[in-house]
């Protein structure tokens, strides 16, 4: 059956998807429905495996509620949620702290999200970036385009050859600059996901890096995560590719930690 | 299931681009994303200066291309230079219009009730829904005409993600408002929320072709957890019943 048609009909998915970028918790704008629950709803009815998600607090201080919040839904839909650990840089041991005992506690990576006022090359950060190394973690950084966020990035990535650098929003804008940043260290993914939903964007970035070097979000509950799933569904990429960007990649993310 | 996407267009003309992107090229795209029909207005917009060229080449490409629907430009016609309200409106039904749109930016007038008052009530009388974007008309300014013009249905389109506080009271308010689906419609859990507070029968499937991809709103309808019946009302019954409306 062709996706389309399944679309059609509202199947979900012959194979199991993986959202490297998603989150849980409140924020400004009205969001119907902050249930972590009605997100395994909606991953059920798509025939999305797990979600991996960050606080909203990734985006201010509370980290530690945040990331407590984010333990909580772990444990209640284990292994469909599986969460990122939001780091703020107050100091390089209240990062060290919180870094060590969230990947104790099962994490699956970090989140960085530089509305904080911080720089992600920010010092206070580097006891995350040697855990990531350490443990071959993914690091998700909030991005849109910058230039001065792609050179704070690019010092990261150099520093952390066994990490996952995933670049979040890659299609919001910019393509060409994302293709060339990736191209920089093979450790960087981009990840896909923006509310606009660019038509040809994927197809663009996988032509520019090739589609292993992709990862599919969602950005839900901040977004609909059907609205962006529909974005795999309807790209013009082939099956095989569709399948590295929707689960594979994520999954040899997932499967390398150490 | 059958789709009617009523946020898209094409033929719009941007300095510095040497293609404008043409009818038969969305028809195509549509026809990929197996959508049957959609509701279509030149866009982008900035540099469609003439209105009766612009309707007259619009004309001519939904009849060139199956399941077009035109969606001609209607302005305010204090001066007279375009017929006058009621020949825009008749001669918009004539040609099978299923709405027309209103864009006041662009064509330079003012989006207040005193401005529009002979197109919006042509529009109301003739049961023509005026479509026009968030981005043409801001929704305070829209609800003034929502308010003033009753009798006239408007269908609000190319709607703000963040933006829900404002529009479920919009809908509430004005019972005369549709809203459209396309981007950047986009809300985790959205449709159940909206079919709670004010019900479906005033939601409308657009793809926003051709800047957005097509499946991503048609995936968020059908996979929002909706039944079946509501579905088939936002992807077309809705906007099927307001074409039958339609007087000549």
């Amino acid at each position: 059956m062709k996706d389309i048609e399944r679309l059609h009909k509202g199947l979900p998915f012959p194979f199991e998807a993986i959202d490297m970028h998603a989150h849980i918790g409140r924020y400004s704008h009205a969001i119907p429905d902050l249930s972590v629950a009605s997100q395994v709803a909606v991953m059920d009815r798509l025939g999305v495996k797990s979600t991996t998600v960050s606080h909203m607090q990734c985006m201010s201080w509370d980290v530690t509620w945040g990331n407590d919040e984010v333990y909580k839904a772990m444990k209640e839909f284990p292994g469909r949620i599986l969460g990122y650990a939001s780091m703020f840089p107050k100091s390089k041991d209240f990062v060290a702290a919180e870094a060590k005992k969230r990947v104790k506690q099962g994490f699956t990576g970090f989140k960085f999200h530089n509305s904080n006022g911080f720089a992600y090359d920010d010092p206070a950060y580097e006891p995350a970036w040697e855990l990531a190394e350490k443990h071959h973690l993914p690091m998700l950084f909030h991005t849109w385009g910058a230039p001065k966020v792609f050179d704070e990035i690019r010092n990261i990535a150099l520093k952390v050859p066994n990490a996952y650098i995933l670049m979040g929003h890659s299609t919001a804008t910019k393509w060409d600059e994302y293709i060339a940043f990736a191209r920089k260290a093979p450790n960087i993914r981009l990840e896909l996901c923006t509310s606009s939903a660019p038509l040809g964007s994927i197809e663009y970035l996988a032509a520019g890096v090739g589609a292993e070097r992709i990862v599919w979000g969602s950005d839900c509950n901040f977004y609909s995560m059907a609205q962006q799933f529909g974005r795999i569904i309807g790209c013009t990429l082939p099956e095989a590719d569709k399948r590295k960007i929707a689960a594979e990649n994520a999954l040899a993310i997932l499967a390398d930690r150490k | 299931m059958d789709f009617i996407d009523v946020q898209t267009g094409f033929g719009g003309f941007t300095p510095g681009k040497r293609e404008v992107y043409a009818a038969s090229a969305l028809a195509a795209s549509l026809k990929q994303a197996a959508i049957g029909q959609a509701l279509v207005r030149i866009i982008p917009e900035a540099n469609d200066f003439d209105i009766k060229h612009s309707n007259a080449f619009l004309y001519v490409e939904c009849k060139a291309n199956k399941g077009l629907i035109p969606c001609p430009v209607v302005a305010p016609d204090a001066i007279g230079d375009l017929g006058g309200a009621e020949h825009q409106v008749q001669a918009a039904i004539a040609a099978g219009a299923g709405a027309a749109v209103l864009r006041p930016g662009p064509d330079y007038w003012t989006a207040e009730p005193w401005v529009c008052k002979d197109i919006l009530t042509a529009l109301g009388k003739h049961r023509l829904p005026a479509y026009t974007a968030e981005r043409l008309i801001p929704v305070a300014q829209f609800a003034r005409l929502a308010e003033a013009y009753p009798e006239t249905t408007f269908i609000y389109a190319e709607l703000n993600y963040r933006a829900l506080r404002t529009y479920i009271p919009l809908m509430q308010e004005f019972p005369n408002v549709y809203l459209t689906i396309g981007c950047n419609f986009n809300f985790h859990a959205g449709f159940q929320l909206i079919a709670e507070k004010v019900g479906v029968d005033r939601l409308l499937f657009g793809s926003g072709l051709p800047t957005s991809e097509p499946c991503a709103a048609m995936s968020e309808l059908i996979y929002s957890g909706l039944d079946k019946t509501s579905i088939t009302k936002i992807a077309s019954g809705n906007f099927k019943k307001l074409m039958k409306g339609i007087r000549k």
